[in-house]
């Protein structure tokens, strides 16, 4: 056999091997060993050995480290990893373009949205059909009905909007902008007249078509107020096309839409989710030109519980298969909620907790709030007219007229986006509300900030950071292809300033936590309060100081990151996304809470609900087409609730809930080298086991906000993660997904329902 | 036990020479082994890659599996492959060019045999992303006639891009692995072993040899699949009971005694089975829950299948030898005995693999569907 023996390496053959040759073959070969020399032999085997010990010891010292950093350290891994390689390399196409570069960055000022103003009674009242309860009601194909009424929660009629979704243009930056390539040099550049631009000759870009409510990028931003419910009425006229705007190749290509306010509490025809809009309504995967829904968001918490008050929701679109094309071709609103009751969370911090923000009521019942800013963080990519666009919807035929796979110089300079399900999509150009490196001046006074991922697929992680030399772009500072994401950064900057965080996605905390840094994922939410009047350290900030906020993980793909605070950092990572400058002393009435919402009691007895729970796992592969992933085993199909998992009681419950019923629900990242951002309608959740451990007293340290309620589930590799869920106050269908918007459009999503 | 029986078995006399047999212990069985765990490696990377989505969950335990299921494979491989070096350079390859001969020749038959295993796991990860294509445009609506079609040509053109990619990976992958293996070694690989007549060994027909495999990796087959049909059709699975007890009992027969009558019986009732199977894949049978439904043609049946026309086909050479009155106990070439035995046991363990037991599953992996009683929903807790 193959092996060593006692007396150093030597063929240690069996019988059979001992009789492998009649006698006059054994003679020779022992003539053959006499005249080669021992050494030959040994040093085949040496070599052999050495070879073997060479490539393993090489392997594991160059792929390992990486391995480990993104939890495939383990024999699945491996083959994932070695899949991964392999699709990057073989068989998907899936290009990115670079980025102009910005030349002036943080000179546009940052769009701060107004509240917009509802409609007055008098005219929605004079509309063909008329907002209302009953049947027939609740969209224009009259075959819905809005399942609660405010009044049947002894709530008012709702404040009426209307949002139309339009066909309009969007620019990022003011600024001239240098056209590169990925290595950084300059290139050519074109436009929609096929002119042709000389490398080296800046430009100013050209407008990105948007698919916007109602025509702007972020979309509104509606204030709403707990116990004042909102209507809103979306239109779709995106088959109207006023400026003549190129619509390029990427949106829903019947331009339907489906707007789900994340993450309210809402009956299910106006939740805007796939496992309702293929069965009800529509029966569409979203709803076409033409049409109309209203949306009847009761702002009414939980279980009327006011511990289930939440603080900050978005609405985007949610339209089956294309929801990251239309997210990402701007059908993203903003919707911050207060708490009006004894003044608790109200928008002024003269009342209640006291949080930063001076309220400016409006007579048509809306209101402004003054030091109280949303932030939208959106990473987007430019075309360079020279990358050919390719994904799995021109191969199916969605966009004809652009006779994919092509290079598409005409778009030079406008928004790109593909579907790449092995990659992910991430941008290169890191926006803020809409705006490429805005700055922000800001009074010396605390504000609050409520920052929300819009992303398709980026995470975030920020730190308040003063720089002596300023941003230096990337390529100024030679660095090249991936390492260019981001296009500035302050390699001297240090942290100068911390957060506190007062609010994630499930609300106000119940206490403020003091933050270094903290990660944001695709559609999170997080509340942090700035206080501008002096530095960590104690000392004064004065006129004129700059802040930046930075941005520290690196991510180069839409999987996962490849340096962060938690794994490696990369010190010289540390890209601006937006700066303040500090300007005049302002008054400031404001103070941070010792103690702010409490958490809803979990029930003593959550552990012995373990053995019943409902266990969802993740699972990436391919099936050809729009499905890339799985959960448990199946492909979202719009009509049908998932099954789970088989628990330890030895059960596999579909996930269907009774109304008014609690549960634990375990969501596993099964696949490797990719984190999930794991979104559950409907209700908000807690976290009660992260890998195994009770992290209700004290949470993951990577995780911190598994203390608190979230609607969104993060998942590092191959974690597990419980949570305990209610599922109150509506009946019917909803989904759950992941809210990285390239997983969730390859069927990384499953149904679920509440039954009465 | 008579001499006319030890002549029957063919038992060697103590004092007979030599004996040239294949060396499995030393260089068929690791060899197969080393090869079968690298190539399916890469079969299963090509599969996490771009194979179906239910084939590519717990990828190790896939490749386990699999190499232990396809070794007999490999087996076939590397047995045809030291026939072919023993004819062309001896028992025991000398000099260089022999020595890198060999091991060319073994990288190439290997490879052609993982490069089928490739082949054919690409084709069903296409059958089923096929499948998959269509469940997603009947329920998303979204990808009807013509997209649909282009979608599953994009979906083949993907599998056999896998494929083109997968052969040379195999192939290379091969050559330096045996290459390896020989430097490992410290000397050439021999083609053939030879046992020094001091050990009594019987010695049996190849023919009867291959009908009692045949016979027992059928019943096998047939034993695998008793679970799926008991919960479908009792009646069904009782049957497949009775054939797999039968099949046993035949072999046995013909392993003590190869009368005619247990070979007419045997043809006649592998023939039974063989047009029984053809008729529940064309026509559909006539009875049972789905009647008249035909069935899908697996790879459990199919081996089944293959296994009992072999068993036929043996029982016929048996029976003609019978009455020209030629001689039992033929034997062909030690190498093309092993790679005969290696076939079938290769087709049983295909078989098994193909019948839907989950712990040797080889078509759907372990992140299959589940199956999922309705009345089992959730009410929740509280």
């Amino acid at each position: 056999m193959f092996g060593l023996g006692p007396m150093g390496m030597h063929w240690s053959g069996d019988m059979e091997e001992q009789n492998s040759a009649p006698l006059g073959a054994t003679t020779d070969r022992l003539q053959d060993q006499a005249s080669v020399p021992f050494a030959r032999r040994t040093l085949l085997r040496l070599g052999a050995v050495g070879a073997a010990g060479a490539g393993i010891t090489t392997a594991g010292a160059f792929v390992g480290p990486s391995l480990a950093r993104r939890g495939l350290l383990n024999p699945d891994g491996v083959f994932s990893a070695a899949g991964t390689a392999l699709g990057d390399t073989l068989f998907y196409v899936e290009a990115f373009p670079t980025s102009p570069l910005i030349l002036e960055p943080f000179k546009d000022r940052l769009s701060i949205p107004k509240a917009l103003e509802p409609e007055p009674e008098s005219s929605y009242l004079s509309w063909t059909d008329t907002p209302g309860p009953g049947d027939g009601r609740q969209n224009s194909m009259r075959n819905e009905r809005h399942q609660k009424w405010p009044n049947e929660i002894s709530y008012p009629d709702p404040l009426v909007y209307k949002i139309e979704l339009l066909v309009r243009g969007h620019s990022f930056t003011t600024s001239k902008v240098l056209p590169i390539t990925r290595d950084g040099l300059p290139a050519k550049s074109f436009d929609a007249d096929g002119k042709i631009y000389r490398e080296g000759e800046e430009r100013t870009l050209p407008v990105s078509t948007i698919y916007g409510f109602n025509g702007t990028f972020p979309g509104p931003m509606i204030n709403a107020e707990y116990g004042k419910p909102v209507l809103i009425r979306f239109i779709n006229s995106l088959d109207e096309n006023p400026f003549n705007l190129d619509r390029q190749d990427f949106g829903a290509p019947d331009a339907s839409f489906l707007t789900h306010l994340h993450n309210a509490h809402t009956a299910p025809e106006s939740d805007g989710n796939p496992h309702y809009s293929m069965v009800m309504g529509p029966k569409k995967v979203g709803y076409e030109t033409g049409t109309w829904v209203d949306n009847l968001y009761l702002n009414w918490p939980a279980g009327h519980d006011d511990r289930e008050k939440q603080s900050f929701f978005w609405f985007h679109d949610h339209r089956m298969d294309h929801t990251g094309a239309n997210v990402y071709k701007g059908m993203v609103g903003l919707y911050p909620i207060y708490d009006p009751k004894n003044g608790m969370d109200m928008g002024d911090e003269r009342r209640g907790l006291r949080l930063p923000g001076v309220r400016k009521d409006h007579s048509d019942g809306s209101f402004d709030v003054d030091y109280d800013i949303p932030l939208a963080f959106f990473d987007a990519r430019l075309d360079d007219g020279v990358t050919v666009h390719q994904d799995i919807h021109d191969g199916e035929g969605d966009y004809p007229d652009a006779h994919n796979p092509s290079t598409h110089p005409e778009w030079w300079g406008k928004t790109f986006f593909k579907h790449f399900p092995n990659h992910g999509f991430v941008g290169d150009i890191f926006t803020v509300n809409g705006t490429a490196f805005p700055v922000m001046e800001v009074k010396r006074r605390k504000y609050r900030f409520r920052f929300l991922d819009a992303s398709v697929a980026r995470i975030y992680d920020f730190q308040l950071m003063s720089s002596t030399q300023g941003p230096k772009s990337a390529v100024s500072l030679g660095y090249k292809d991936e390492d260019l994401q981001g296009q500035y950064r302050i390699e001297d900057g240090q942290q100068c300033m911390k957060f506190t965080q007062i609010a994630s996605d499930g609300g106000l905390l119940p206490f403020p936590i003091e933050r270094d840094n903290f990660e944001l994922w695709p559609a999170k939410r997080r509340e942090v309060v700035i206080d501008f009047t002096r530095y960590q350290d104690g000392t004064p900030t004065t006129k004129g100081d700059v802040v930046y906020l930075t941005n520290v993980m690196k991510m180069p793909d839409g999987r996962m990151w490849s340096k962060s605070n938690r794994f490696s950092p990369d010190p010289r990572y540390k890209v601006p996304v937006l700066k303040f400058v500090i300007g005049d002393l302002a008054e400031d009435n404001s103070q941070i809470p010792q103690q702010m919402r409490a958490l809803p009691p979990l029930p003593s007895s959550w552990k012995s609900m373990m053995d019943n729970r409902s266990i969802f796992e993740v699972q990436r592969g391919g099936a050809g087409g729009e499905v890339e992933w799985l959960i448990n085993g199946q492909p979202f199909t719009p009509d049908t609730v998932a099954a789970s998992l088989k628990n330890p009681s030895g059960k596999r419950p579909l996930a269907i809930q009774k109304k008014g019923s609690f549960n634990l629900w375990e969501i596993r990242n099964g696949g490797g080298g990719w984190v999930h951002p794991f979104h559950l309608h409907m209700e908000e959740h807690r976290t009660v086991m992260r890998n195994g451990k009770d992290v209700t007293q004290r949470p993951d340290a990577g995780h911190p906000d598994d203390i608190s309620r979230e609607d969104l589930v993060a998942l590092d590799p191959g974690e597990s993660v419980i949570i305990y869920r209610g599922f109150r106050d509506f009946v019917g269908p909803y989904v759950a997904h992941c809210h990285n918007l390239a997983h969730e459009d390859h069927a990384m999503m499953f149904g679920w329902a509440i039954s009465p | 036990m008579t001499t006319e029986a030890l002549l029957h078995r063919g038992t060697v006399g103590s004092d007979g020479p030599a004996e040239r047999s294949v060396p499995w212990g030393s260089m068929v069985l690791p060899l197969a082994a080393l090869v079968a765990l690298a190539d399916q490696f890469i079969v299963v990377v090509l599969r996490t890659s771009v194979g179906s989505i239910e084939r590519t969950s717990d990828p190790a335990l896939s490749w386990v599996r699999e190499s232990v299921e396809l070794l007999p494979v490999h087996v076939v491989a590397v047995v045809v492959a030291l026939a072919l070096v023993s004819r062309r350079w001896g028992d025991v390859p000398r000099g260089r060019g022999p020595a890198v001969g060999t091991v060319l020749v073994l990288a190439a038959t290997t490879a052609l045999a993982g490069a089928a295993i490739l082949l054919a796991s690409s084709l069903w990860d296409y059958h089923l992303q096929a499948a998959e294509l269509v469940h997603h445009a009947e329920t998303h609506r979204t990808c009807v006639d013509a997209c649909l079609t282009r979608a599953e040509h994009a979906s083949l053109v993907v599998q056999l891009k896998a494929v083109g990619v997968g052969i040379p990976m195999l192939a290379v992958t091969n050559v330096v692995l045996l290459g390896w293996a020989v430097a490992l070694r410290g000397r050439p690989i021999v083609a053939a072993s030879y046992r020094s007549g001091a050990r009594p060994r019987v010695v049996i027909d190849d023919r009867r040899l291959a009908l009692v495999l045949a016979l027992v990796g059928s019943a096998l087959v047939h034993a695998a699949v008793v679970p799926e049909h008991m919960g479908e059709w009792r009646a069904a699975g009782v049957f497949f009971v009775v054939v797999e007890l039968a099949q046993v009992t035949a072999a046995l027969w013909v392993w003590r005694q190869p009368g005619r009558l247990v070979l007419v019986l045997t043809a006649v009732g592998s023939v039974g089975l063989v047009v029984l199977w053809a008729v529940s894949r064309t026509a559909g049978l006539p009875f049972g829950p789905e009647a008249w439904e035909p069935e899908p043609v697996g790879l459990a049946d199919l081996s089944a299948g293959a296994l009992e026309v072999v068993a036929v086909a043996c029982c016929l050479s048996l029976l003609r030898a019978e009455r020209r009155g030629l001689p039992r106990g033929r034997q062909h070439s030690a190498h093309l005995r092993g790679a005969v035995v290696a076939a079938i046991v290769a087709v049983t363990v295909l078989g098994i693999g193909g019948s839907g037991l989950p712990a040797v599953d080889l078509l759907s992996g372990t992140g299959g569907h589940h199956d999922v009683d309705a009345a089992e929903g959730q009410t929740g807790a509280g």
